[in-house]
């Protein structure tokens, strides 16, 4: 049984469908990131997932329960954690305020906060050193650290993942991709949304590619980085050029 | 169920001409039964009507500060006040008439608009809304207080209005007073919120940076608020002393205030229909729950608390576009061959047109950017690139008037100093921007989004015929050359907020590009967008530069600064840490320590903790 399983999942904003028939699964331990040009659906899929989007039909069932009605807090404290496109850190609280609101639901064992806390400051040592400074004062690289952080004070056995390197220097976006791993390696499968499809089909185990709120291809992320509408349509290279060959993200290459 | 959704399919399918049909056919009964009931209403139900009527100028008034500018008001009685006292006194003092004392009290209220309005400038809802509720009290208490103004008794003898050698005191003479000032209230408001002033009203309240960094003058645009909202306030100020003939202080409380922003929100910010109706429900429904006499407010009370659950925009909001017009036209033929001449000299390729000497600034004790220097010229492309933090931004801001740098100088054309210059002022000298999350007016269509854009361009529209003039058929053809530019031309007529991510980018730079700028300042421009859009955006540019406009960029994807820049600037903590041809800087070992990190560490499994690849230790 895999942790996490949509299936034919629906969503519209307004008369607008965003999601027209979603179903994915997410197993023990795994990467999986979610492709898709803007508009696509990607973060609608996260966002229904978490319970932050009402779904219309379909059903989501995570660790054999289904969540596909449930608040948002209760999905959280089930054990998915969310971290959503653009950061959206608590700009105005220090770094150890915004890890204790992420220890939220424990609040009433500081011992089970501050044991939490210490091992985000184990995976981040940098939060440490930023631990009484305001998080709208931090550079982009760490307050992404920061939103992770904050999710991952809830020990969450899924981690949604939205854009994690959006808007962040090529140098951070190697470090997330360093995090991502970390954060699997200590137990938390990861489901995330990947603009930069170079990134996410280097780090995920298995990738599903959306187009106008339904998928349309999937496969181990591998193969996906070899089939020639992926590599045209969201890795900007030509199809007949191998991927190998492509020097990785800085390079100067032509589209 | 079904009906419904019928209903809703007819509504949405029927053609613009029916719904102008309809439109004109209600307001056509509207103005019938306005005309006939004095017909069939008695005495009480009419003076009735009249405060209705005064209530509705009241709230068409208050909706220019609220609705249109989006600016809180809870002292708005204060200008009906200075209305009513200003007229009386001259006529009880001065034996002027109603119609000689009109242009003075229009012209006393529009001091005092512009008198609440000048300290509120710069304070955005709560702060404004309190010193707003002073304002009010101020006068009140003012007036209290005088002798002149009668103190607490007030003024009593006030000679009615006088038309055509007929003094005006019969309910029913007053009431048609009441509709012709309402009729012309309407007629003005109506002008105003189609007005280029009101166009820029609207982008200040969808996005008061956005439209200041595209050359809205943020002051005087909301100044003319207040002031406007006041010269309607007082004319119905003028009409209640003179259907009275007596005026005291306590008919202009914080409580009327409030009675005229509840005509405005639950008829629907924004829209005219919307206050007549809104004053109807709050003047005349009090009235009807008179049988249960000592409960009629609760129940009013009730009332409102029900509506604005039900209809938290109101009764009658604005229509959201005028989408049906534009989709009537074929927009593609609109778009000219070449632009409405630019009046503005395109510099030789070449020419030094920017000139950043030595600027620095701090935010608190922070150095966000420290001793930064660099020239860009005619026909290039510069692109920024640094670490988040490193102060790329900031160093948009303060060539752009947003920050004014603790020191160093920015000149543009290598003479003229933009040390100081408001941002509206740097966009009409040539210098337009974009913003790294994108900020349009999202509840403007593409057209609208780009016409806020051309305030900027002449500045003659500055003047207040120049605001007051409708959009012109030239200044839209500018609107839908750019938007071909940038690709568009078929989406002018949709909402900002209904394009797609790409073309939320592309109208940014059309929005932009149509104050005719030399240089073009692009703040991460390809941030979230996929390969395809990427591409287009990197032609999209490289069309713009073409045109003789020279390009500034702060971007994150390498691919895309590698292909386009001219030249590179590399920032790390405010300071300039390389600069060059984009080959050369790449390879620079402080760059790639800073920013690009190593190749190596592309691969993820490689085992270097996250401190490691970020150098933040070794």
């Amino acid at each position: 049984m895999a942790l996490l399983t949509v299936s034919d999942l629906h969503a519209y904003y307004g008369d607008t469908a965003a999601l027209r028939g979603i179903s994915l699964e997410v197993e023990q331990g795994e990467i999986v990131a979610l492709l898709g040009s803007n508009g696509a659906g990607k973060t609608t899929t996260l966002r229904t997932i978490t319970g932050l989007q009402r779904a219309r039909s379909g059903r989501v069932v995570y660790d054999d329960t289904d969540i596909t009605r449930s608040k948002a807090h209760t999905i959280v404290r089930m054990g998915v954690g969310h971290v959503p496109e653009g950061r959206r850190i608590f700009p105005a609280l220090t770094v150890e305020e915004n890890l204790r609101l992420g220890g939220y639901l424990s609040r009433r064992s500081p011992k089970v906060v501050a044991a939490r806390r210490d091992a985000v400051f184990d995976l981040f040592p940098r939060l440490v050193e930023r631990r009484s400074q305001l998080g709208g004062t931090l550079s982009g690289g760490e307050q992404q650290m920061l939103a992770i952080g904050r999710a991952m004070m809830n020990e969450p056995q899924l981690l949604a993942l939205d854009e994690p390197s959006m808007g962040l220097a090529p140098i951070v976006v190697k470090a997330v991709g360093v995090v991502i791993r970390q954060i699997r390696e200590r137990g938390t499968s990861v489901l995330m949304v990947e603009q930069n499809a170079r990134q996410a089909l280097a780090l995920a185990d298995r990738a599903y590619v959306l187009e106008t709120g339904r998928i349309v291809l999937e496969g181990p992320a591998g193969e996906l980085a070899k089939d020639a509408r992926v590599r045209h349509a969201y890795l900007g290279g030509s199809a007949e050029e191998p991927l190998e060959s492509d020097a990785p993200v800085i390079s100067g290459d032509t589209p | 169920m079904a009906l419904a959704n019928a209903l809703r399919r007819g509504i949405s399918t029927e053609s613009p001409q029916t719904r102008l049909a309809l439109r004109a056919s209600i307001t056509l009964a509207a103005c019938v039964i306005a005309l006939l009931i004095p017909q069939f209403l008695g005495d009480y139900a009419m003076s009735v009507a009249v405060t209705v009527v005064t209530y509705a100028i009241l709230g068409l008034g208050l909706n220019v500060v609220v609705g249109y500018a989006g600016l809180l008001d809870l002292g708005y009685a204060a200008f009906f006040a200075i209305g009513a006292y200003t007229s009386a006194l001259l006529e009880l003092h001065f034996s002027l008439s109603f119609w000689e004392a009109l242009p003075i009290a229009i012209v006393a209220a529009a001091v005092a608009g512009c008198i609440i309005g000048y300290p509120t400038l710069r304070l955005r809802s709560d702060y404004l809304a309190i010193v707003t509720l002073g304002f009010g009290e101020i006068v009140r208490i003012t007036v209290t207080n005088l002798n002149v103004t009668g103190g607490p008794n007030g003024l009593y003898g006030i000679p009615p209005a006088g038309v055509f050698g007929h003094s005006i005191v019969s309910t029913n003479g007053l009431y048609y007073l009441g509709l012709f000032f309402m009729v012309l209230a309407i007629a003005f408001t109506g002008l105003l919120s189609r007005s280029r002033l009101g166009r820029a009203w609207r982008s200040l309240r969808e996005d008061e940076t956005a439209s200041e960094a595209v050359g809205v003058p943020a002051i005087k645009v909301k100044l003319m608020a207040y002031v406007m909202g006041a010269i309607v306030g007082a004319i119905a100020g003028m009409l209640f002393a003179a259907r009275f003939g007596t005026i005291d202080p306590t008919s202009f409380t914080y409580n009327t205030s409030v009675m005229i922003l509840i005509v405005v929100i639950v008829g629907g910010m924004g829209s005219i229909p919307g206050m007549l109706l809104g004053a109807i429900i709050v003047i005349a429904l009090p009235e009807l729950l008179r049988s249960v006499s000592n409960y009629r407010m609760l129940f009013f009370a009730l009332a409102l608390v029900a509506l604005m659950l039900v209809r938290p925009e109101g009764l009658l909001p604005p229509r959201r576009t005028r989408r049906g017009a534009y989709r009537a036209q074929p927009p593609p033929d609109e778009a000219p061959s070449s632009p409405a001449p630019a009046g503005r000299r395109r510099p030789g390729r070449g020419e030094l047109l920017l000139q950043v000497t030595d600027v620095s600034h701090r935010f608190g004790g922070v150095r966000a950017v420290d001793g930064v220097s660099f020239d860009v010229h005619a026909g290039e492309i510069v692109s920024v690139i640094g670490p988040n933090g490193a102060g790329k931004t900031t160093v948009f801001n303060c060539i752009t008037g947003l920050v004014t740098p603790r020191s160093g100088d920015v000149r543009l054309g290598g003479t003229r100093s933009l040390r100081g210059v408001k941002p509206h002022k740097v966009v009409r000298l040539g210098l337009a921007r974009t913003f790294q999350g994108i900020r349009l007016f999202d509840g403007l269509d593409a057209v609208e989004n780009c016409l806020v854009g051309l305030i900027a361009h002449q500045s003659r529209m500055l003047s207040l015929g120049g605001l007051l003039s409708r959009t012109t058929r030239e200044d839209r053809a500018r609107a839908m050359y750019w938007l071909d530019f940038v690709g568009l031309a078929d989406r002018g007529h949709l909402l900002a907020s209904e394009l797609s991510y790409g073309e939320r980018r592309r109208l940014e730079i059309a929005r932009a590009l149509m104050s005719e700028p030399q240089l073009l300042l692009l703040d991460e421009p390809a941030a979230g967008t996929n390969p395809t859009e990427k591409r287009e955006l990197m032609s999209l540019v490289k069309q713009v530069r073409d045109t003789g406009v020279a390009v500034v960029l702060i971007e994150h994807d390498m691919g895309l600064v590698m292909e386009l820049s001219d030249r590179v600037i590399v920032l790390d903590q405010g300071r300039i840490i390389a600069a060059g041809e984009p080959q050369q800087v790449r390879d620079d070992p402080r760059v790639i320590d800073a920013y690009l990190g190593r190749e190596e560490d592309d691969d993820p499994d490689a085992g270097k903790s996250v401190e490691e690849v970020l150098g933040w230790r070794s």
